[in-house]
């Protein structure tokens, strides 16, 4: 474990949280937050950022805290010295495992021998420790280390430690607001900060970088393998003919319907990384197995989509996930739904390519993949031009009817841009566009359904991260993933009143309407009519669901 | 070099079954006093101590001071397999604690000694209005009846009796001893009821328990070996409740 020097106490982390909390706007929020970054010890600025957005790891790190609600509410019924039913009771009214936590330790029942004051170190070590803790008997001893930390918190600290375990801090703070705050506190440029964030999805090493470097250390920062960097977005084209003579010349590609991915190996290590950063390899060994065998044993980073089949054909979405899920079985699943990668990108071979122009990494791509048929392949392309833009249409008809959604537009001459939304990159559809939301609530059904979750509170997000209810949508599920989707909310319930439930946003759906209203009923102002649910949409996290921006624009288009 | 053969194996067996269910760490110390171990609980509700003297052992060398930390559970799971008449043998190697019976036959075990950042707490030095003694046998039983109605349990003392109880939701219990001690003050403090049990799982450490009481102060509980040569004492902070 690495040694700290700092004392800093974890009452001044508390007293940052109460500060943002005291204000909703984000100029506001970021002048809060920029001052505390400034007046933290160098040593421990990765952990304090990393804190401040309630987090301990890096997304992208595989270590969890791995303690639930349940458990953690047995930790706190133990340090109080009340019964668990008295704290779900307390959580119940109080509607948040934190105000939930700060108010039964007002009036704890069970004194103690010894206070030791937190330090910031010692609260992120705890932490630490209960992430590594596994097999026989981790929920004892995890809980265990979680007590260590709760008993000699405060109030208000047991409040902000109960929401960092379930990761639910709710203080405001979002990449946008750490990318400003940095870019204030250490006087660097912001879209400097902002490719070093989505290129290391690091905030806490950006932090460090900016203040110990400057704008020159941050520049220096890059992708390396085994790290996972924001994949770049497509924006919406409105017509082939129109995104071609805009861009010149343009990259087209059948655009699959599937998983995007990002590949990548270090010193022979392979990590298949999905759009939340997930490092799925175990679920997909024959994606693996081609990875081994058509790609060279250096490192690199390559992009795609694995897509499913049956016969041969692409295949609904759902069944993907049912593979990129799947922790047992993996070997059965695999003959019934057999994958098909298809590469578009590379972002690094032997070295950081992401600078260079997309149509000189597509060569390099071509160059180092041996193709293996309907199994390990690159995607369909072609290059266009106003001249033969009907060589485009043609590939957009070619793959609707293979079954794929559309077509990829990308400018030949642009650079990856991690995690942009820009012009550089378009997508054609065939279908109309959906919006991805996040479910924050929903409502039990009567009768035989009065043990399922029928109906869905949908929300999007507002600039600031905050989510914005916008409808209940409540069909469009076959019934086993209505069932699956019923018993994911509630096990991600934090309140419920009479048929009503409101939970943690973790689900995203894909939702489809016909028409985007403007309504009174919802936080957004907005609602959708005759709202249906696509698709459980597991490749994406709340980062990812549509704005209320975004919303307005297509309302007022 | 460090060497401990005691001849009761149930010292080591009794302790532990408390000691194990109270900390998941310990550090214990040796050195030419004997052996001995402090510690805290995590939720710092209850701290432990515990001293065997050398006289204690039926042998007992060591050249230098040296810590032992082990993971307590690992090392109950050893010492639950001693059976009554065996022989313990303590020492350590490069990183192992080296436990060996020797009975029928010469049975070794090494455990793991583990890193554990450690601040050796001493307990807090408290004046009691109240010390008074009671068998053993009493006051498990006694926690055996109240644990019918409540999860807590109320202990007093006057200068007559020693009274436990508890009302709970369904029911009261009201246990009252006749201590014939002198005392001048009385005293009342509420404790935990599960805590309590925790520390009585020393069942084989003496017959008798010395029970310091004060009102609203933490419980100081000791069962000390009749020849003054081992200790196993506990602390335990109250419940803050106005009476039900």
């Amino acid at each position: 474990m690495t040694e700290f020097k700092s004392k800093m106490m974890y009452k001044e982390l508390v007293d940052l949280y109460e500060a943002l909390t005291s204000t909703t706007k984000r100029l506001e929020k970021t002048a809060i937050l920029a001052e505390f970054l400034k007046n933290t010890e160098a040593e421990i600025l990765p952990i304090v950022t990393l804190l401040s957005l309630g987090k301990v790891f890096p997304i992208w790190s595989e270590k969890e805290i791995g303690i639930g609600l349940k458990l953690l509410m047995k930790a706190i019924s133990l340090v109080v010295g009340v019964s668990v039913d008295t704290v779900e009771e307390y959580v119940r009214d109080k509607g948040d495992i934190g105000f939930a936590a700060e108010a039964l330790f007002e009036n704890r029942l069970q004194s103690t021998l010894f206070k030791r004051p937190l330090t910031i170190v010692k609260v992120y070590q705890n932490m630490t420790r209960m992430a590594e803790i596994s097999g026989k008997n981790a929920q004892t001893k995890k809980i265990r280390v979680l007590i260590e930390l709760l008993t000699s918190a405060s109030p208000a600290e047991a409040k902000y430690i109960s929401r960092t375990v379930v990761e639910e801090l709710r203080v405001g703070i979002g990449e946008g607001t750490i990318k400003d705050a940095v870019s204030e506190a250490f006087n660097v440029d912001k879209e400097v900060v902002e490719r070093a964030l989505m290129l290391t999805n690091d905030p806490g090493l950006v932090a460090e970088v900016s203040k110990g470097e400057g704008e020159e250390g941050l520049k220096k920062l890059t992708l390396k393998p085994g790290k996972p960097v924001k994949p770049m977005l497509a924006q919406l084209s409105h017509g082939i003919g129109a995104s071609v003579e805009e861009m010149g010349t343009a990259i087209c590609e059948t655009k699959y319907d599937g998983f995007r991915v990002q590949i990548h190996k270090k010193n022979d290590e392979i990590k298949i990384f999905t759009r939340r950063l997930d490092n799925i390899k175990d679920a997909v060994p024959e994606i693996v197995e081609y990875i081994e065998k058509c790609l060279p044993h250096e490192d690199f980073i390559v992009e795609g989509e694995i897509i499913a089949t049956k016969d041969g054909n692409p295949i609904s979405f759902q069944y993907i996930l049912q593979r990129v899920r799947r922790k047992y079985e993996i070997e059965r699943l695999r003959n019934e739904v057999p994958l098909i990668m298809y590469l578009f990108d590379v972002l690094y071979y032997k070295e950081p390519l992401i600078d260079l122009p997309f149509g000189e990494r597509r060569v390099i791509l071509q160059k180092i993949v041996k193709v293996e048929p309907s199994k390990f392949e690159l995607s369909n392309q072609v290059i266009v031009t106003p001249e033969n833009v009907e060589d485009a249409e043609k590939l957009f008809e070619s793959s609707i009817k293979a079954g794929h959604e559309g077509i990829m537009i990308k400018d030949p001459f642009a650079p990856y841009m991690p995690g942009i939304r820009g012009k550089k990159m378009l997508k054609f559809k065939a279908e109309p566009e959906t919006l991805d939301l996040v479910v924050v609530g929903g409502t039990y059904g009567r009768g035989r359904r009065a043990n399922l979750i029928g109906s869905y509170l949908m929300a999007a997000q507002d600039e600031e991260g905050n989510l914005k209810t916008i409808a209940h949508t409540a069909t469009g599920l076959d019934d086993a993933t209505l069932l699956e989707l019923s018993s994911k909310v509630e096990s991600l319930m934090t309140e419920k009143k009479g048929r009503k439930v409101k939970a943690r946003p973790e689900i995203i759906l894909e939702i489809a309407y016909s028409e985007i209203v403007k309504s009174p009923e919802y936080e957004s102002g907005y609602s959708l009519r005759f709202p249906v649910v696509k698709r459980i949409r597991d490749d994406k996290s709340i980062e990812d669901i549509d704005t209320v921006h975004r919303i307005e624009s297509i309302f007022n288009a | 070099m460090f060497k401990a053969v005691l001849s009761d194996s149930n010292i080591l067996k009794t302790s532990f079954d408390a000691i194990s269910s109270i900390v998941d760490e310990v550090q214990m110390q040796a050195d030419s006093e004997g052996l001995r171990l402090d510690a805290l609980d995590r939720s710092h509700i209850t701290f432990v101590h515990l001293e065997l003297k050398p006289g204690l052992f039926d042998e007992f060398t060591i050249d230098e001071p040296l810590k032992i930390n082990v993971d307590t559970e690992e090392l109950m799971k050893v010492l639950k397999r001693a059976k009554s008449d065996d022989i313990v043998e303590l020492s350590v190697d490069e990183g192992n604690l080296i436990i060996i019976f020797e009975g029928e036959a010469r049975r070794r075990f090494k455990i793991r000694l583990i890193d554990i950042e450690y601040e050796a707490p001493s307990p807090p030095d408290l004046e009691y209005p109240t010390q008074f003694e009671v068998p053993f046998v009493l006051l498990k039983n006694s926690i055996q009846d109240i644990e019918i109605v409540s999860d807590k349990i109320v202990l007093m003392v006057d200068s007559d009796k020693f009274i436990a109880e508890a009302e709970g939701e369904f029911g009261d219990a009201k246990i009252e001893y006749l201590h014939g001690e002198k005392i001048e003050n009385k005293a009342k403090s509420i404790f935990s009821l599960e805590k309590i049990k925790e520390m009585l799982k020393a069942d084989k450490f003496s017959d008798i328990i010395v029970l310091k009481l004060g009102n609203d102060m933490p419980l100081n509980l000791s069962l000390k070996m009749i020849s003054d040569e081992g200790e196993l004492s506990f602390l335990l902070a109250p419940r803050i409740e106005s009476e039900e």
